[in-house]
C-alpha cells in the first residue's frame, strides 16, 4: 500500500465507491425479478394445468354419462336381447356341419395370418404375432367371425360399413340389419372406439361396431379373457347399482394390434336384472387433442398425461416420436417418463419446481395427479427455463454489460482525476521546494545584510550631526522671511486703498457719460417733436391751397355769369347799358380776386418747398452730430468699463498678495516649530541608530535559524512528494549528507547541494557583523557628536 | 380802365374774347347767346372728328363743335377754365368748346381793323380788334360754322 502511487489508490477507491453500490443494487434487483418471474411462470403453469385439467374431467364426465344413457337406453336394450339371443342360437338356425365350420376355420385362419398379422406386424416393428392361438372360439362365435370379419368385403379396418349380412337369414343377421346403423352413427357422433355388447353370463361379445378380432370371443373363456375389456366386463358385472359405470385404464389390446386401449362399461339392466355390460373403447385421440391444445405463445409450453404406470396418457410435444401414447406401450424404455416429479405426483403430490425435464433440460415443471373414474393419473404443464427465464438473461446481459461500462468509465474518470490532482500536488511540492531553497538562500542573504546594516548605522550617526547644523541654519532664514512677509503686507495694504479710491473715480465718470447720452437722446426727441409741427403747418398750408380752390372755381363761375350778363345786356341795346356796365365790373372783380387766388396758391406752394427743404437739411445734420456723439459716448463708456475691470484686476491681485504673504508668515511659523521638533527627531534618532546596531546582531541569529527551519521545511516536502508520486526519496538527508545526495541523479538534489555551502561559509559572516554595531557604540561613547561632518560634503551646497 | 372806354366812345361795339392754344379770338357779342360750363356730351357715331357730340341745354338738342380741332389749332393742356359758347345763328343754335373765355371788349368801332389783303386771309376773318396794344382776331362765326355738318344739313 505504501508503494501504490496516488493515482493508483484513487484509482481503486473511485473503483470500489462506484461499482460495489451498482453491483450490489443490480444484484438485489436481479433477485427479485427472478423471484417474481418464477413465481408469474408458476401461476402460469399452474393455471394451464388447471385449465387443461378441467377439460379432462368433464371429458371424462361426458363419457360415463354416455356409457349410462347409452346402458339404460331401451332401444339398446333391445338391440342387447336381439343380439344375445339371435348370437346363441346362431349356429342352430344356420343349420351348420362341421364341414361348414372346417371351412369358416380354415378362411378365418387366412383373415388371421394374412390380413391382421401383416397390419400387427406393421405397427409392431416387424414383430410376428401367434395368430392362430388366438382363433380359440365358440362355434356360434366363428361362424359369426366368418360371416362379418372374413366374408365381410369391406377391407381391414373398415368393417364396421357393413350393415346386413346377406347371405343366409338369422335373427342374428335381421337383428344387426336393425341396429347396426343406429349404433354405428352413434359411435362417429362420439368419436369412440369402438362399443362392444357383452352377454353377462358367457361373457360373450355379441356385438361390436369395428368387428376386430374380439368379436363373437367370449370374455370367460376365450383369447382375450385377461385383457382390459375382459377387466371392465367384470368390474361393470360386480356393480350392484344402476347408474355406475367403471372404467379401465390403458392397456396393450391384441385386438387393436397391441396398441393401447381404455375401456369404461356399464352394465345393462333388463327388468332389474343384470343381464350383460355395455363397453366402450376410449378413443385416446380425442384426450391428445385436449391435452396438446396450444394456451398461449411459449413455443416450449406443453401438457401431458402420464398413467400411474409412467407411460404416456398424451402425446408430448417435445419428444413426439418416443413419447407418444402408442410408443410408450409398445416401447416403456423410451416412451415412458419417470421422473421424481412424476413419481412424487403419483405418490398424490403437486409438485412444482425448476428442474430436469424428461430430456434433460432444465425446465419449470408443474405437475399434479388427476383422478380419471377411479385411476390415477398426473397432468404435467412443463416449460423451458430457457424460455420461461429468457427475459432474466437478457437482464443478466444487460447488467454486465453496465457494470463493466460504469467500471470502465470510473476507471477512466478515476486515471484523469488522479493524474489532475497527483499533477497539482507534484507541482505544489515542486513549489514548496522551489521556496525552501529561496528560504535557505535568503538567510544567507539576510546574514550579509546584518552586516551592511552595522556599517550603515555607523554611517548614519555621522550624518545626523550635519544635519543639526543644516537645521540652524534654516530655523535663522525663517525669521527673516517673517520680517519681510510683515513688511509686504503693509505695501499691498496701501495698494488696496490706492485702487479703491481709482475705481470710485472712474464709477463716477461712467455715471456722467451716460448723463450725456441721456442729453442726446432728449435733443432727438425734441427735434423729432419740431419736425412733426412743422409738417403740421405744411398740411395746413396743403389745405389753405385747396380753398384756394375753390375760390377758384367761384370766380370762374362768377366770370362766365359776368359773361352772360354782358350778353343779355348788349341783348338788352340801349336798356341794358347800365347793367352791361355792373356786368363788365363784375367779370373784371372776379378776375382780380382769380388772379389773387393764383398768386397766393403760387407763394404757399413756394413757402411750402422752402420748410420741405429746412426741415430736410436740419433732419439729416442733427442726425450726424448726433452719431457721432453717441459713438464717442460709446468709446468713452467702454474706455471707463475697461478701467473699472483693470482697477478690479489690481484689487483682487493685491489681495491674492496679501494671502500669500500671510500664508508665508504662517509656513514661517510653522516651520520655526518644525525645526524644533527636528532637533528634538534629531536626538531621538540617535538612540534608534544604537538599537539598531543590536537589532542587526538578532537578525544574524534569526538567519540562522531560518536556514535549520528550511532544512525541516525540505523534508516534509518529501514526505509529501513520496505520497504523492509512491516512492521514497531521500532528499531529505540531502542538507547534511551532502556526497550522499549528489549520488541520486536527481536535478533537485544537486540544487539543494548547492544552497547548502553557502550557508555554512555564512556562519562567520554572522560574527562580522556584530563587530561595527560594538565600533558605533565605542564612538558613542566617546562623544560622537563631536565629529562635524567634512567640509566638501554636498549636502552643504544645498544649504 | 372799362368805365373810361365806357365813357369815352358811344358807338362802340361789345365783342367776347376767348383764347384757343393761346392765341386770343373775338366773336361778336350779339351772336353769343350764353356761355355755359362744358356739360355731358353724348358723342355721334362716325361724325367728323372736330364734331364732339351732342348736349341738352334746357330742352334743346345742340351739336357742339371743339373749335380748335376746326381750326387746326394745337389745343393748350385742359384747364379749369374751358368753357363752351353757345352761338345764336339765328335759326339754330350751335356749341363751341374753347381754351377760355378771356372778357368782354368794349372797342370803340374804329379800332376793328379790315383784314389786311394778306395771302392767309381766310373767309371767317372778319376782321382785327386793335385793343391795348394787342391784336385780336375778330371771327364770324356764321361762316365759320357754315360747313358743319349741321350747317349743310339745313342747307339741303
Amino acid at each position: 500500500m505504501k508503494a501504490m502511487t496516488l493515482k493508483k489508490k484513487l484509482l481503486a477507491a473511485f473503483l470500489f465507491a462506484g461499482l460495489v453500490p451498482v453491483f450490489s443494487a443490480g444484484a438485489y434487483l436481479y433477485w427479485q425479478s427472478s423471484q417474481a418471474i418464477e413465481t408469474e411462470v408458476f401461476s402460469q403453469l399452474a393455471a394451464t394445468r388447471t385449465l387443461k385439467t378441467n377439460a379432462l374431467q368433464n371429458y371424462f364426465k361426458l363419457l360415463k354419462n354416455q356409457t349410462l344413457s347409452m346402458a339404460h337406453e331401451e332401444q339398446v336394450k333391445e338391440a342387447f336381447e336381439a343380439f344375445e339371443s339371435g348370437f346363441h342360437n346362431y349356429s342352430r338356425e344356420q343349420r351348420l356341419s362341421s364341414i361348414d365350420t372346417t371351412v369358416f376355420r380354415k378362411k378365418l385362419e387366412d383373415y388371421y395370418v394374412g390380413s391382421y398379422g401383416a397390419e400387427y406386424k406393421k405397427q409392431n416393428a416387424g414383430k410376428d404375432v401367434d395368430a392362430r392361438s388366438l382363433m380359440s372360439l365358440s362355434d356360434n362365435g366363428l361362424a359369426l367371425q366368418y360371416a362379418y370379419i372374413a366374408d365381410n368385403e369391406q377391407a381391414l379396418g373398415s368393417k364396421h360399413l357393413l350393415d346386413s349380412y346377406g347371405k343366409g337369414k338369422s335373427n342374428y343377421h335381421s337383428a344387426h340389419t336393425d341396429f347396426h346403423p343406429n349404433m354405428r352413427e352413434f359411435l362417429e357422433r362420439f368419436e369412440l372406439y369402438d362399443i362392444f355388447l357383452i352377454d353377462g353370463p358367457t361373457g360373450d361379445i355379441v356385438y361390436s361396431v369395428y368387428k376386430e378380432l374380439d368379436f363373437a370371443t367370449s370374455l370367460k373363456t376365450g383369447p382375450y379373457s385377461t385383457s382390459g375389456l375382459a377387466r371392465v366386463y367384470r368390474k361393470a358385472m360386480e356393480l350392484g347399482t344402476p347408474n355406475d359405470a367403471v372404467m379401465e385404464d390403458y392397456s396393450t389390446y391384441t385386438p387393436s394390434y397391441d396398441g393401447p386401449a381404455g375401456f369404461i362399461a356399464a352394465p345393462i339392466w333388463i327388468n332389474g336384472q343384470k343381464r350383460g355390460v355395455l363397453a366402450f373403447q376410449i378413443s385416446f385421440d380425442k384426450i391428445n387433442t385436449i391435452a396438446l391444445e396450444k394456451t398461449g405463445s411459449a413455443k416450449t409450453l406443453e401438457t401431458f398425461l402420464v398413467g400411474s404406470d409412467f407411460k404416456m396418457r398424451s402425446d408430448s410435444q417435445m419428444d413426439s416420436t418416443n413419447r407418444n401414447v402408442r410408443a410408450s406401450f409398445r416401447n416403456p424404455e423410451t416412451g415412458s417418463i419417470k421422473t421424481e416429479a412424476i413419481t412424487r405426483a403419483i405418490g398424490g403430490e403437486t409438485v412444482e419446481r425448476v428442474g430436469l425435464n424428461y430430456l434433460n433440460t432444465e425446465a419449470v415443471i408443474s405437475v399434479a395427479p388427476f383422478e380419471v373414474l377411479g385411476n390415477r393419473w398426473v397432468i404435467q404443464t412443463v416449460i423451458n427455463a430457457d424460455e420461461a427465464f429468457a427475459s432474466l438473461s437478457i437482464m443478466r446481459i444487460a447488467f454486465g454489460v453496465f457494470l463493466l461500462a460504469s467500471a470502465v468509465i470510473i476507471s477512466l474518470f478515476a486515471a484523469w482525476f488522479a493524474r489532475t490532482l497527483s499533477g497539482a500536488l507534484s507541482k505544489v511540492t515542486e513549489g514548496l521546494r522551489v521556496e525552501a531553497e529561496k528560504v535557505a538562500t535568503t538567510s544567507v542573504a539576510l546574514a550579509d545584510l546584518s552586516t551592511k546594516l552595522s556599517e550603515a548605522t555607523t554611517e548614519q550617526a555621522a550624518s545626523l550631526q550635519e544635519t543639526v547644523a543644516s537645521i540652524d541654519e534654516i530655523s535663522a532664514m525663517i525669521s527673516r522671511n517673517a520680517d519681510s512677509a510683515s513688511t509686504s503686507t503693509r505695501t499691498s495694504e496701501t495698494s488696496n486703498l490706492a485702487a479703491r479710491k481709482g475705481k470710485e473715480k472712474v464709477e463716477l465718470m461712467l455715471e456722467s457719460i451716460s448723463a450725456i447720452a441721456n442729453g442726446n437722446q432728449e435733443i432727438i426727441d425734441q427735434m423729432q417733436k419740431s419736425n412733426r409741427e412743422i409738417s403740421e403747418i405744411v398740411k395746413v398750408i396743403e389745405e389753405i391751397s385747396i380753398k384756394t380752390q375753390v375760390i377758384n372755381e367761384i370766380v370762374f363761375q362768377t366770370k362766365l355769369l359776368s359773361f352772360n350778363a354782358s350778353v343779355e345786356a348788349a341783348r338788352a341795346g340801349e336798356h341794358g347799358k347800365g347793367f352791361a356796365v355792373v356786368a363788365e365790373e363784375v367779370g373784371n372783380l372776379a378776375s382780380m380776386s382769380g388772379k389773387a387766388a393764383t398768386e397766393i396758391t403760387e407763394m404757399l406752394g413756394k413757402s411750402v418747398n422752402r420748410v420741405t427743404v429746412i426741415v430736410d437739411g436740419t433732419k439729416g445734420l442733427m442726425e450726424s452730430l448726433i452719431r457721432q456723439s453717441k459713438e464717442k459716448v460709446e468709446q468713452g463708456t467702454s474706455t471707463a468699463h475697461e478701467c473699472a475691470q483693470a482697477l478690479d484686476e489690481i484689487l483682487v491681485n493685491v489681495s491674492t498678495v496679501n494671502e500669500m504673504v500671510c500664508e508665508i508668515a504662517t509656513a514661517s511659523k510653522e516651520q520655526s516649530q518644525g525645526v524644533t521638533e527636528v532637533n528634538k527627531a534629531m536626538s531621538e534618532l540617535d538612540q534608534v541608530t544604537q538599537s539598531n546596531s543590536a537589532s542587526a546582531m538578532e537578525s544574524s541569529h534569526s538567519a540562522g535559524e531560518l536556514k535549520f527551519q528550511a532544512e525541516k521545511l525540505n523534508q516534509l516536502i518529501d514526505e509529501l512528494r513520496g505520497l504523492v508520486a509512491g516512492e521514497v526519496s531521500t532528499h531529505a538527508r540531502s542538507f547534511d549528507e551532502a556526497p550522499r545526495a549528489s549520488s541520486t541523479p536527481s536535478k533537485r538534489a544537486t540544487k539543494s547541494q548547492n544552497n547548502v555551502v553557502p550557508f555554512r561559509s555564512s556562519k562567520p559572516a554572522v560574527k562580522t557583523v556584530s563587530s561595527p554595531a560594538r565600533e558605533v557604540e565605542l564612538k558613542k561613547a566617546s562623544g560622537i557628536s563631536g565629529e562635524a561632518p567634512s567640509a566638501n560634503d554636498p549636502r552643504f551646497e544645498d544649504v | 380802365m372799362g368805365s373810361a372806354n365806357n365813357h369815352s366812345s358811344s358807338d362802340a361795339s361789345r365783342f367776347m374774347e376767348f383764347s384757343l392754344g393761346g392765341e386770343s379770338f373775338a366773336v361778336d357779342l350779339l351772336l353769343v347767346k350764353e356761355v355755359i360750363t362744358p356739360p355731358d356730351m353724348t358723342p355721334i357715331p362716325k361724325s367728323a372728328t372736330h364734331v364732339s357730340g351732342l348736349i341738352n341745354l334746357r330742352g334743346l338738342v345742340l351739336t357742339v363743335i371743339d373749335a380748335r380741332k376746326l381750326l387746326g389749332i394745337q389745343p393748350e393742356k385742359t384747364t379749369t377754365e374751358n368753357a363752351v359758347i353757345i352761338f345764336d345763328l339765328g335759326e339754330r343754335l350751335v356749341g363751341v368748346i374753347v381754351d377760355s373765355i378771356q372778357k368782354v371788349l368794349h372797342v370803340p368801332k374804329e379800332n376793328v381793323k379790315p383784314v389786311p389783303d394778306a395771302d392767309a386771309a381766310t373767309p371767317y376773318m372778319k376782321g382785327i380788334i386793335q385793343f391795348d396794344n394787342k391784336l385780336t382776331m375778330l371771327i364770324d362765326p356764321v361762316i365759320l360754322l357754315a360747313g358743319t355738318p349741321s350747317a349743310k344739313h339745313k342747307a339741303a
